[in-house]
């Protein structure tokens, strides 16, 4: 039943402005800041990743004795030329390798040396590499860059799914996702390295990672990543740290 | 009356809806966009030969011109169609001009330009004619790849012989693959930046083609290799 009292009405109408102004006070910005946590989470989460599972493979041939001996003080180290460029491996040798070697910008040395180096003129085998070494100017060349190592690069990537099971949708109202899912993901890097001293290509190496991505979507979705292709690159990158002593 | 009101009210309207249709129409059969090339230029590691060239290039090389239809799109995991079909003008003369104007004075001493240039008295100087073999833009439907062929006939001093000199190449979307947001990028690639980013790549394998087959091709090395050869390689 309504209150017609006009006094009475007016100090309960007062009363009814006051709470709602204490309230709005408390609750709005709890309701803005709740959806900025949650961004802010999601983001820190996001960022996260799972460690992955390695798995690598070396096959070294061994350096030819004769040139060994010809060279007995021939620096183990030298510049490296990584075709075709890679910034998942640039990356990944850049914070192992020692300050006295130096990654040449793929794009400068195809230059410095076209028609050679590029795509379908790339040596393929010892005899074609021994073959273009042997061209006038072009060992030449490769010595003012302070090349020595040209490491061709291979990579088996898997497609980049959603992960399944989480849904998303979107309307007039607004629009978010729903759902757990998981996946697993698997990233092989090849290496094969030739070396420009003996115009022999010496080394082999690869490395398979694997690891599993989850994501939760509750309005908005959180994903832990498995970071599997930097992850192959970084053991790559150990390895041919180690063995060319770079 | 009502009635005449009614015309009197609706001939502005037909008018507009006229206008309207107008603009639509002449916006659909607007001019196709032209594809401006920039010629890859390059400093090849080879031999500059001691001889006297006189070049010329084919009418058709000069003046090409094609225009693609609507359906220029590539498969996945490449780009897809432009959701409004572009259709483009690809007009490669002035590029591949450039590119040899470029090209040439860095294998050979002394290049010369035919009907502009005077020549050396009797024919003790090479011809070579420039022509465009293929260019697959125009009618690339489907492929995700722009393929480049030219074709140089050259006539060497003192014979009656040609030979064909051919150099060929083709660059891919594929090639693209190693950058890891490829996919974040897709709708870049139905632009004219990624189109010239593809002509200017299979222009320049077309070239290293070139100067590759000038230096293991059994004819056309066997007619090189006759020519005495000036001290120092190009690109020291």
């Amino acid at each position: 039943m309504e209150d017609v009292t006009p006094g009475h009405g007016r100090a309960d109408r007062l009363l009814t402005d006051m709470r709602d102004l204490a309230l709005r006070a408390v609750v709005l910005p709890r309701m803005i800041s709740a959806p900025l946590t949650v961004a802010l989470v999601t983001l820190a989460v996001s960022a996260c990743v799972v460690p992955s599972k390695i798995e690598s493979n070396v096959s070294a041939m061994e350096m030819d004795p004769a040139i060994e001996a010809a060279s007995p003080d021939l620096p183990r180290g030298g510049s490296i030329v990584i075709y075709p460029e890679s910034d998942c491996l640039a990356n990944a040798l850049q914070t192992s390798i020692s300050g006295k070697t130096v990654i040449l910008e793929t794009k400068t040395f195809r230059n410095q040396l076209f028609p050679w180096f590029e795509p379908a003129h790339v040596p393929k085998s010892a005899q074609d590499m021994g073959r273009l070494l042997a061209r006038p100017g072009v060992r030449e060349k490769i010595e003012s860059l302070d090349a020595r190592y040209f490491i061709e690069f291979y990579t088996d990537e898997e497609d980049r799914k959603l992960l399944p099971g989480i849904f998303c949708g979107a309307g007039y109202g607004g629009g978010g996702c729903l759902g757990i899912g998981s996946d697993k993901y698997a990233d092989s890097v090849f290496v094969s390295v030739w070396d420009f001293a003996s115009g022999e290509q010496n080394l082999a190496v690869d490395a398979t990672a694997t690891g599993r991505s989850y994501a939760v979507a509750l309005g908005l979705p959180v994903a832990v990543w498995a970071d599997t292709r930097n992850d192959a690159c970084r053991a790559v990158a150990r390895q041919l740290t180690d063995l060319l002593r770079l | 009356m009502p009635h005449e009101s009614r015309s009197l009210g609706t001939l502005p309207r037909t008018a507009i809806r006229c206008l309207a249709i107008s603009v639509c129409l002449t916006a659909c059969a607007s001019e196709p966009k032209l594809l401006q090339v920039s010629p890859p230029l390059v400093e090849p590691l080879v031999e500059q030969a001691d001889a006297v060239i006189v070049v010329s290039y084919d009418e058709d090389l000069l003046h090409h011109s094609c225009i693609n239809g609507p359906q220029l799109s590539v498969p996945p995991p490449a780009p897809k169609p432009a959701s409004k079909p572009q259709q483009w003008r690809f007009a490669l003369g002035d590029a591949s001009v450039a590119m040899f104007d470029d090209l040439l004075p860095k294998l050979f001493s002394d290049v010369r330009l035919a009907n502009t240039q005077s020549l050396p008295v009797g024919r003790d100087y090479t011809t070579i004619n420039i022509a465009l073999d293929h260019y697959s833009a125009c009618n690339a439907a489907n492929t995700g790849e722009i393929s480049i062929g030219y074709e140089l006939i050259v006539n060497p001093a003192g014979s009656d012989r040609e030979i064909a000199w051919r150099g060929a190449g083709t660059a891919n979307v594929t090639e693209y693959q190693y950058d890891p947001w490829l996919e974040l990028r897709e709708w870049k690639f139905a632009s004219e930046q990624f189109l010239e980013q593809l002509t200017v790549a299979a222009m320049r394998y077309a070239l290293a083609d070139l100067v590759v087959n000038l230096q293991d091709d059994p004819e056309l090395s066997e007619w090189r290799t006759s020519l005495p050869v000036m001290d120092e390689p190009t690109g020291y």
